[in-house]
């Protein structure tokens, strides 16, 4: 038992720590790095013009001006051009004063960078049938269906473990 | 009729309501921290610098000091319950202010972790009040009323962030801690007025009063206590692990991955706590009259159901009301894990045990599941990628056990006699 538990432990610390990073969450990060204007240094996810096309004012206004902030699932990338385009970000903002941008996000790199870490070089209008999950879409990421299973592995785990325990404490203890 | 049962004279109703007045307070002020923390993380983490992984480190650090509120908390059986609360009332001002004035999200935990400490004991100290206060027939009703102050802190929160969405300016998150500081100071001026309990002021004056431990942080894990210390620490452990992380990454999810504004969010927030409360009022008179285990079972029950179905949603117009079943059944369940973690225990270490059911063991639950949420379902990194499923999962995973060990080991106190339990004690 001492060992499942352990190994359960150790392969929630390494998902837990797994450097993959997922475009929609590239995209998310780069939002609200964004919301915290220059502090938040959207460069490490966005070139500045991709930045500067959301928000234009960004590295002089306080920090705090989006209301909302929605990424939506990634989709398959058709640009052609100078960019390795990995994928395609829906996203939508809306500001405090009730403008709203709803756009696409590509995500890639530079050609010639090799394995660089992918940022949002541009965006672009948001194509029509990529919605956001406020408007049907698909969610920003989802638990695949062996997650379920073993989260019912996890629960019944759980009820083994209580019940060896408590048994064996009642077992111990004077009868009153 | 012994002297530990004939002594004190039966406190009449007036002095009862008040005490619920003051009580409630310690409940409304924990729920109040939880809601705000977790409600204004988006804009802590704008205004201060964070992610979604650091947040759930913040949540894991400061409800640590829950934890270590267990040490305070157990005090109560030595130095009486009146003045616990009122260190503990002190302490929780104090601390409200230091968070307003954070300059750096280390400072701000640090604020919020000793926040902790104090709401901890309060809570602890406070059932354990309305257990000895109360006569058996109405004590599932007052554990009810006071529990359900939790969510009435919530509401206050959402209400609160619904008025700042018409102000024409942006309203700090500090804000919501500075309003703390008013009614928390007129709640420590009335807590001075309070009596000891008739149990502990009884039992105080035994012959046995010297001879038991009221020392001892181990003293309920004798043999005689340690079985039910232990099904009802598991139970509640299980039950806020889920409770705790829905609470703190429900105005997240609503926020980042439904699309919601602050603002409707705290609006949602304001109406679920109200079904939220009423939710709480209905499982203290429904323990009052079927039992304490068959009303928590349905509770959970509930809760598996809607809990799991809240983070699959990401229609605005289904999330409100299956939000206020959820908050009903989830958080309405702690009115029964109150009478769980006092009523099976005599009075010279019943604020020991609630300490170690609610804080050893309940808080570390609020501690961690948070905290593998984030790291499951960071939008970077996570291998679940969706706070979201995170969460549902995280229910799946968590309530069947909770129902299973509640039923099986935990005992029925509907009919407990406090009385002949002290009297058992001191011969």
């Amino acid at each position: 038992m001492r060992r499942v538990f352990v190994i359960v432990i150790a392969a929630l610390l390494f998902a837990g720590c797994s450097t993959a990073e997922r475009p929609e969450g590239v995209v998310e990060r780069w939002l609200l790095a964004l919301n915290q204007g220059d502090a938040g240094r959207p460069d490490r996810y966005a070139s500045s013009v991709a930045s500067t096309a959301v928000f234009p004012g960004w590295r002089s206004t306080d920090p705090g001006a989006f209301d909302v902030v929605e990424v939506g699932h990634s989709h398959p990338c058709g640009y052609r051009g100078p960019m390795i385009c990995d994928v395609v970000v829906p996203f939508r903002v809306v500001l405090e004063d009730g403008s709203e941008l709803r756009s696409d996000a590509l995500v890639g790199r530079a050609r010639d960078e090799g394995p660089a870490p992918t940022r949002v070089f541009t965006i672009v209008p948001a194509r029509t049938g990529q919605g956001l999950p406020s408007e049907g879409g698909p969610p920003i990421g989802s638990a695949p269906l062996g997650s379920w299973l073993e989260a019912f592995l996890v629960a019944a785990a759980l009820v083994a473990a209580a019940e060896l325990v408590l048994r064996a404490v009642r077992g111990s203890a004077p009868r009153r | 009729m012994s002297a530990i049962a004939a002594e004190p004279a039966e406190r009449d109703r007036r002095y009862r309501r008040k005490v619920l007045f003051l009580l409630s307070s310690a409940t409304f002020f924990e729920g109040y921290d939880n809601f705000v923390l977790s409600f204004v993380l988006a804009l802590v983490l704008v205004d201060l610098g964070g992610t979604e992984s650091e947040a759930g480190w913040i949540r894991a650090i400061v409800g640590l000091g829950g934890f270590v509120g267990f040490v305070l908390a157990a005090q109560a059986d030595r130095i009486g319950r009146k003045r616990l609360l009122l260190i503990t009332i002190a302490g929780y001002t104090a601390c409200a202010a230091l968070t307003a004035l954070s300059p750096n999200l280390a400072f701000l935990t640090g604020a919020q972790f000793l926040s902790q400490v104090f709401l901890a004991s309060e809570w602890a100290v406070a059932i354990t009040i309305v257990t000895e206060e109360f006569p058996p027939a109405e004590r599932g009703r007052a554990l009810g009323i006071v529990t359900s102050m939790n969510t009435l802190g919530g509401i206050a929160v959402g209400v609160l962030a619904f008025a700042f969405g018409f102000l024409p300016f942006t309203v700090s998150w500090r804000v919501y801690y500075v309003l703390a500081l008013v009614p928390l100071i007129l709640i420590g001026i009335g807590r001075r007025s309070m009596l000891e309990t008739e149990r502990y002021a009884a039992i105080q004056r035994t012959e046995a009063f010297e001879r038991l431990d009221h020392v001892g942080l181990l003293e309920p894990w004798k043999p005689a206590y340690r079985a039910t210390v232990l099904s009802v620490g598991i139970v509640t452990f299980l039950r806020h692990a889920v409770a705790a992380s829905a609470a703190f990454w429900w105005a997240y999810y609503a926020q980042q991955e439904v699309g919601m504004s602050v603002s409707l969010s705290g609006l949602y927030l304001a109406a679920a706590g109200i079904v939220g409360a009423i939710g709480f009022l209905v499982a203290g008179r429904l323990m009052d009259r079927f039992g304490r285990k068959p009303v928590f079972e349905a509770y959970m029950a509930g809760t598996l159901v809607f809990g799991t179905w809240l983070f699959q949603i990401h229609d605005q117009l289904v999330m409100l009301p299956v939000l206020c079943l959820a908050i009903a059944f989830g958080l309405g369940s702690v009115a029964v894990t109150s009478a769980f973690s006092t009523e099976p225990f005599p009075t010279y270490v019943r604020s020991r045990a609630a300490a170690w059911c609610r804080n050893a063991f309940e808080i570390p639950g609020a501690i961690v599941a948070p905290l593998v949420v984030g790291l499951l379902g960071d939008h970077l990194t996570g291998p679940v990628g969706s706070i979201g499923d995170a969460m549902s999962l995280t229910v799946v995973a968590l309530i069947p056990p909770t129902m299973w060990v509640a039923w099986r080991h935990v005992p029925e106190t509907r009919d407990a006699n406090l009385v002949a339990m002290d009297e058992a004690v001191v011969k």
